[in-house]
């Protein structure tokens, strides 16, 4: 079973990979999505198997072959199949073949649809040794295969010089983050003399260290800096939104709902280690909770439907750093899950939208396609309810649950609250503006696109991700709304991991003060939506109004608080001018030169002993002679 | 007495034949001193009492050999060189008779120097060690092995000279 | 003086030998044309064998004799190969001269 579940997408990848130069978009659809089919129900299989085994050990080792054995150290391709890895798998594998789904409507009309489903298995057959993996190296593996894929995807479309770029760009920004990872793999290595993930855990000292600068701190920012690279968090989260250059199904099975969340899958596998190092914790939260208030700031005022939710995806992922930064492991997990069926329904939804204008993505050319496409917006609907917090949706959940622990935990602080919030508030309010200038108001579409409903294949993944956007909250229900639900457990998903985690009491706090802030959340988030709402429905001229007014800040968000410019001017263009001094002086007139030199006293030597070489049959008979007369000279003297 | 005088007059034979075959321009003339020679070593062997090893040498080189080189030359009718019979390049040729002359020096002076380090040898001129059936003795149980591959040789030698002078063309074609 | 002229021994037939050999080298060493490079071979060859039988002689071994069979045979099969060569090479070039064929190329 177990093979079935990695090996499909290998196979596959394999499949389709060798028959790459097919145009045939249902036989490659066929065999991806068939692999995809055959991996998820093998992790069904699994999880009732996991299911039924006693709660404390709910695990299932795989050893393939030793893999690396030196010395001291050894890694194996092994893997290990616990609650934790067995959430991440059914919602890789689930939500994956609801893509791949999808994909074949979506990729119709492609000229290499081979190409891209054989990627995309690809890119599934990586994520799953991500999580699968037993040791940080296998982990490693993975993350860099899933960055592979995740480039060759977005810049599928390569022929356009803009997309090749954005997926270099979110290569290189990865390649800044992987460095950190390793170094923080090193330090592990060197703290605890294995790599394997259950022995880092049995070796981590039980007192907290609150050095800056000891080891395991370091390893935590270190192994951080790698989850920012590969989840987008400031400051290595520019990648993303150009990402969106890659097909909308990429975008929502890589670049929302699986890939980009393998930072938080990381941190809440190493939560011993993290829960060792405070500060690094302090940082990863402050990091989350800023990311997500910037990004969802810079949401506000995008005007690119994909744009709008790239933004979202790095503010919501935001939360999840938030979440496992003051120690609610179960919450980030939680968000993870409800925030990749939502968010991949969105971007589904959001790709049916733009198949249906032919490729269009501005929102300002959109709007009133709720008549057009009743499936599309009902799906979307759902998915808008759940992201914004809407009560009993799958966000109102988990989202609820995060602020409360920013609050409450022992690592949280109010501030962290604050801003928590205040990004939820955002969150409503672009969301909200984007129901509003895609579905509803008043149509802007140009005369010459007919928008039309997208075909079943398209609109069943998005009916089932609906679902479960709407529906997936019951499963992370938190501790003070269950109260008020009689007869439902709170936080399955948490209980479900808790043999994995570290013993770190929270508790339950006032149930008062959780209600208050929840209220709190809650009665903002109305309004602010209510706003958005009213500003582009009911007097859509207010908008531009508005942008006349507060001109500096719109143009600051707009332009993405000119971090991409800060980069460019700070940090790429030096870097860029360096090398080039570093190549017209070092390289040409300094290494060259020496190289040159000692080449072309090799070539004068050879020049000289060709000479040599003559060809001349007497001569050679000649140096015979000489030898023999040296030899005889030898013999008689001796 | 008379091996004295054998000796010296095929040992004279055999030098001039030499310097002639060194020095004469004509491959043709060349040809006929080195039979000189080989008739003149035939001599030196008879005088060493290996009566049958002249007679071999007579047989082989005399006559087998030279006939050939004779027949190429007719062939292909190679007459006088032009220009020198010697290779040009003052220097090379410089080098080579130095090295030629440093060779005889050193070949010289081991003849008259350490040779006489073994005293006078006597040889006993009645020991038959060069009869056919000693040479036989040894050589078809000492040397059995390069016998056999001797033979090994001659057969291949034929089949590669008849291979090598059937080639038509090839790369060289003119 | 007289008598070292007159009582022929080892160093008599050495110096046959080795003026041979030196003519021989010389030959190879210095003429133009192929054949009779060849033919100074054949004299070098004769300039060692007339060693070998010198040493036999003087030392009762018959090995000596037996390796100058060996030579002669061998010196046999050389020529005739050779000559074959000669032969096709002078079938292609119709030249003789051995600097004609210094370079290696087709």
């Amino acid at each position: 079973m177990f093979f079935t579940l990695l090996f499909a997408p290998l196979i596959g990848f394999l499949i389709n990979g060798f028959r790459f130069r097919s145009k045939d978009y249902k036989v490659a659809g066929l065999i991806a999505s068939g692999a995809m089919l055959v991996s998820f129900l093998s992790a069904l299989v699994l999880f009732v198997q996991l299911a039924g085994m006693p709660e404390d050990s709910r695990v299932i080792n795989v050893h393939l072959f030793n893999w690396i054995n030196v010395a001291d150290f050894s890694a194996n391709m092994a893997f290990t199949l616990d609650p934790l890895s067995m959430t991440m798998t059914l919602i890789i594998t689930g939500v994956g073949f609801l893509i791949h789904l999808f994909s074949m409507g979506y990729m119709s009309h492609d000229e290499r649809p081979a190409k891209y489903f054989s990627y995309l298995n690809f890119f599934v057959f990586n994520m799953l040794l991500l999580v699968l993996g037993s040791n940080l190296l296998v982990m490693f593996v993975g993350w860099e295969g899933v960055g592979l894929s995740s480039y060759l995807l977005i810049g599928f479309w390569f022929s356009d010089p803009a997309k090749a770029a954005a997926g270099m760009k979110a290569f290189i920004t990865n390649r800044i983050g992987d460095a950190g990872f390793l170094i923080g793999i090193f330090i592990l290595f060197g703290l605890f003399g294995t790599v394997n993930f259950s022995e880092i855990a049995s070796r981590v000292p039980a007192e907290p260290s609150l050095l800056w600068s000891s080891p395991i701190t370091l390893a935590c920012l270190f192994l951080f800096i790698g989850a920012m690279g590969k989840s987008a968090q400031i400051p290595l989260y520019v990648w993303l939104p150009d990402a969106m250059a890659g097909p909308t199904p990429v975008s929502a099975l890589i670049h929302a709902a699986t890939m980009v969340t393998a930072g938080v899958y990381m941190i809440i596998r190493l939560n011993p280690v993290f829960l060792a190092a405070p500060n690094a914790m302090m940082v990863v939260a402050i990091v989350g909770a800023l990311t997500a208030l910037m990004a969802a700031s810079i949401g506000l005022v995008q005007n690119d439907i994909k744009k709008v939710l790239a933004y979202s995806t790095v503010s919501q992922l935001g939360y999840m750093f938030l979440a496992v930064g003051v120690g609610a492991f179960g919450a980030g997990l939680a968000h993870l899950m409800t925030h990749a069926f939502f968010k991949a329904l969105m971007f589904l939804g959001s790709g049916s939208v733009i198949h249906a204008m032919h490729e269009e993505q501005d929102m300002r050319k959109m709007g009133g396609l709720k008549k057009h496409m009743p499936i599309t917006h009902l799906t979307f609907v759902c998915g808008w309810l759940a992201i914004i917090g809407a009560p009993l949706f799958s966000g109102f959940f988990s989202k609820d649950e995060i602020l409360w622990m920013a609050y409450h935990s022992p690592r949280g602080h109010v501030f962290l609250w604050v801003i928590g919030a205040v990004a939820a508030v955002f969150t409503a309010f672009y969301m909200t503006r984007l129901m509003a200038m895609t579905f509803w108001g008043k149509s802007r579409v140009p005369t010459d696109v007919h928008p039309h409903e997208s075909p079943t294949i398209m609109t069943v993944p998005l009916m089932v991700l609906a679902f479960l956007s709407v529906f997936a909250g019951w499963l992370v229900v938190p501790h003070g709304v269950s109260t008020i639900l009689p007869g439902h457990p709170s936080n399955i998903l948490e209980h479900w991991i808790a043999p994995l985690m570290a013993p770190f009491e929270v508790g339950h706090g006032s149930l008062a003060t959780e209600f208050t802030l929840m209220g709190l959340t809650l009665l903002l988030v109305i309004l602010s939506a209510g706003l958005a709402y009213y500003m582009y429905v009911i007097k859509p001229e207010l908008p531009e109004a508005n942008a006349q007014k507060f001109q500096s800040t719109y143009q600051l968000l707009l332009n993405k608080y000119w971090v991409d410019e800060a980069y460019f001017k700070g940090l790429i263009n030096p870097l860029i001018k360096l090398s080039r001094n570093l190549w017209s002086f070092w390289d040409v007139k300094v290494i060259d030169r020496a190289t040159y030199f000692l080449s072309d006293r090799v070539k004068d030597a050879g020049g000289g002993l060709k000479m040599v070489q003559s060809g001349n049959l007497q001569i050679y008979a000649l140096y015979i002679l000489i030898g023999l007369v040296a030899g005889l000279f030898y013999i008689m003297k001796g | 007495m008379t091996e004295v005088f054998i000796f010296y007059i095929f040992a004279a034979l055999t030098v001039f034949a030499g310097l002639g075959v060194l020095l004469h321009p004509n491959p043709i003339m060349c040809a006929l001193h080195l039979v000189a020679a080989m008739i003149g070593i035939a001599g030196l062997f008879f005088n060493l009492n290996a009566p049958f090893i002249a007679a071999v040498q007579i047989m082989v080189y005399a006559g087998a050999v030279m006939v050939l080189f004779l027949f190429v030359i007719m062939i292909f009718d190679l007459k006088e060189e032009g220009r020198g019979i010697f290779s040009y390049g003052a220097l090379s040729n410089f080098l080579k008779i130095l090295f030629a002359g440093l060779f005889s020096g050193l070949l010289l002076s081991s003849i008259l120097f350490k040779i006489s380090r073994f005293g006078y040898l006597i040889p006993d001129k009645t020991a038959p060690q060069f009869e056919v059936r000693n040479l036989a003795k040894v050589m078809f149980t000492d040397y059995v092995f390069a016998f056999e591959v001797l033979g090994l040789l001659l057969l291949v030698i034929p089949i590669g000279t008849v291979a090598l002078s059937r080639i038509r063309g090839g790369t060289h074609a003119q | 003086m007289l008598s070292s002229l007159l009582t022929i021994g080892l160093g008599h037939y050495l110096f046959v030998s080795g003026a041979l050999f030196v003519m021989g080298l010389l030959g190879v060493l210095l003429r133009k044309n192929i054949l009779v490079i060849l033919m100074s071979i054949e004299l070098m060859l004769n300039g060692v064998n007339l060693a070998f039988v010198t040493f036999g002689y003087f030392l009762n071994d018959v090995n000596g004799a037996v390796i100058v069979l060996f030579v002669i045979a061998i010196a046999a099969a050389e020529a005739a190969v050779g000559l074959a060569l000669i032969v096709t090479l002078f079938k292609n070039f119709k030249e003789a001269n051995i600097r004609f064929f210094e370079h290696l190329k087709g």
